[in-house]
């Protein structure tokens, strides 16, 4: 488990400084250039406007990660809170949360997405609520859950009996014991989080089309991959390889 | 049973109430009124203005347009789209044939797909790791991506099969089975340590018994409300398979209408498609109630 957590962060880390590695910049088009196959000047070719893909996909790994982190932290944080509160407050609220809940997730996250974009405008911020937001209520519930779980604990009844109070539990018992399922289901929101931020781009929500992430340049890649495939497939494989990666790490937290 | 059958049903109706009454409220109260945005936007005089906010029943208090809504939902009216002068039931029928063939046989491609590899994955055969491998692909190639591969690797070189459902039903569904396959694999694992597969083996049960009699039930059993809550994704699904592959069904409506601010007709497909879920969901539950006698007695 420890061995996979260091991988997958090495791999995070390696994608957020990877534009040093960079060979050109990224948004310089060359008109010369347009479409060419990969070759020693251009690793992954070039696309529509001349712009180099291998540098492309370095600058953009670094904007997708930073982008679904965003969105990630917009998602669990207020999660975690509500969670908390949730727990503490009476069993009625829970009902009540529950049934408000179970309306919720009945709209598909990328509808939620969708619609909270088309109100709020473009942008790096408002794909990451729009993301995040539509991740919420899921990871609500599995905290939700969880948190009742780890309830029927020993030492929490005996914290009870000692006269802890309900935050002191929450916080200091009911939060670590609910520690390993919640860090895993933190791994797969982040994979949902990458995976929809840049349907959202490839949607033709996106932000601006200059700054490269994943998503912008499969939409781009998408139209040119009959002439030129590796305008699709360096975004494409990325993207994969990332949320295989980090799918993986939550599977071998639970 | 009747009365499990009748408190779900209540459940679902409440639950359909209050998701009609998020996305009505939602979609009115996000920042800037998005109607009125809409209409001001439109660039017509103000006069021209009013009297669309009256005719389609904007102008009244928020209230009297919520139950005015409500009684239209079960009344089918569903509103008017602000453009064209089709009812937004009259242009969700007429994209939703597509939408639905698209859907259900991409979740029947996903059941198929998903039950064959989950039990591969699970009992150690020599092509386990071939199909864990592929519902690793399903879980994590992100569906925009499969969609563009079939397009043009298949597409390109089979004329003809571009216009049809292959693909799209082929990309929806393969990505619609990863996480049926890998529920059903990660309980075949926990049963197969099972204290009462033991007993059955040291009686002297011969394998294919003991999977046929002890195993498949309780592997398949749970992955059953799994099948309803894929109709979530399956739906956010098709708005991407939908635009990758051009087919005008409701996702590709939902996206258009996004696009343009027609609220009425997003609101119509979002509510559909919360209903469809919700709908999907008891359907599945009540299935697990039917077929697992442990909860029924």
């Amino acid at each position: 488990m420890k061995k996979s957590i260091l991988i997958t962060c090495l791999y995070l880390c390696l994608i957020l400084i990877a534009p040093i590695f960079s060979t050109h910049d990224p948004r310089q088009t060359d008109a010369t250039n347009i479409l060419q196959a990969p070759d020693t000047s251009h690793f992954f070719g070039t696309d529509n406007l001349g712009r180099d893909v291998y540098s492309r996909t370095l600058h953009g790994g670094q904007r997708t990660i930073l982008l679904a982190s965003a969105a990630l932290a917009i998602a669990v944080i207020p999660a975690l809170l509500l969670a908390m509160l949730n727990f503490i407050s009476p069993a009625i609220v829970d009902k009540l949360v529950e049934i408000f809940l179970n309306a919720w997730l009945a709209f598909p996250s990328l509808l939620i997405a969708l619609v909270i974009l088309a109100l709020s405008g473009r942008g790096f911020m408002p794909i990451a609520i729009a993301t995040g937001l539509a991740q919420l209520p899921y990871f609500l519930q599995v905290a939700r859950s969880t948190f009742k779980q780890s309830q029927s604990h020993e030492y929490i009844t005996a914290a009870k009996s000692l006269g802890a109070s309900d935050w002191h539990i929450v916080a200091r018992h009911i939060l670590p014991a609910s520690r390993p399922t919640l860090m895993a289901y933190t791994g797969i929101t982040f994979a949902y989080c990458i995976i929809n931020s840049a349907a959202l781009s490839l949607l033709g929500l996106g932000g601006d089309p200059s700054i490269p992430d994943w998503g912008v340049m499969l939409a781009t890649g998408r139209t040119t991959f009959r002439v030129a495939p590796w305008t699709a497939f360096a975004p494409g494989i990325a993207i994969s390889l990332t949320v295989i990666l980090i799918n993986k790490l939550a599977d071998s937290l639970r | 049973m009747w009365a499990i059958f009748l408190r779900q049903l209540a459940n679902l109706l409440l639950t359909i109430f209050i998701a009609v009454t998020l996305a009505f409220f939602a979609l009115r109260l996000l920042p800037g009124n998005a109607i009125d945005a809409q209409l001001q936007g439109s660039g017509l005089p103000p006069e021209t203005i009013e009297a669309r906010k009256a005719a389609l029943g904007f102008d009244k208090p928020i209230h009297i347009q919520y139950v005015d809504y409500l009684i239209g939902l079960v009344s089918s009216d569903w509103g008017q789209s602000l453009y064209e002068g089709q009812t937004v039931l009259e242009i969700m029928h007429s994209r939703l044939p597509d939408t639905l063939s698209l859907a259900s046989l991409s979740i029947l491609l996903g059941i198929i797909l998903g039950i064959t590899s989950g039990l591969l994955s699970g009992f150690n055969t020599p092509v386990s790791p071939i199909f864990r491998t592929l519902t690793d692909l399903s879980l994590g190639i992100p569906i925009y991506f499969t969609a563009t591969i079939l397009l043009f690797v298949i597409a390109s070189r089979i004329g003809g099969i571009q216009r049809g459902l292959f693909l799209p039903v082929l990309a929806l569904g393969f990505h619609t089975s990863g996480a049926l396959a890998r529920i059903i694999e990660s309980n075949l694992k926990t049963i197969q340590q099972a204290p009462f597969i033991q007993t059955a083996r040291a009686k002297g049960l011969s394998s294919q018994a003991i999977t046929r009699r002890h195993m498949l039930k309780l592997a398949l059993l749970p992955a059953i409300p799994v099948i309803g809550l894929q109709a979530g994704i399956l739906f956010s699904g098709t708005v991407i398979t939908e635009t990758i592959f051009g087919r005008p069904g409701l996702g590709l409506l939902l996206l258009d209408a996004t696009m343009e601010r027609d609220y009425p007709v997003v609101q119509g497909v979002v509510v559909l498609a919360a209903i469809f879920y919700l709908v999907m969901n008891q359907i599945a539950n009540l299935t697990v109630h039917l077929l697992d006698p442990r909860l029924t007695t």
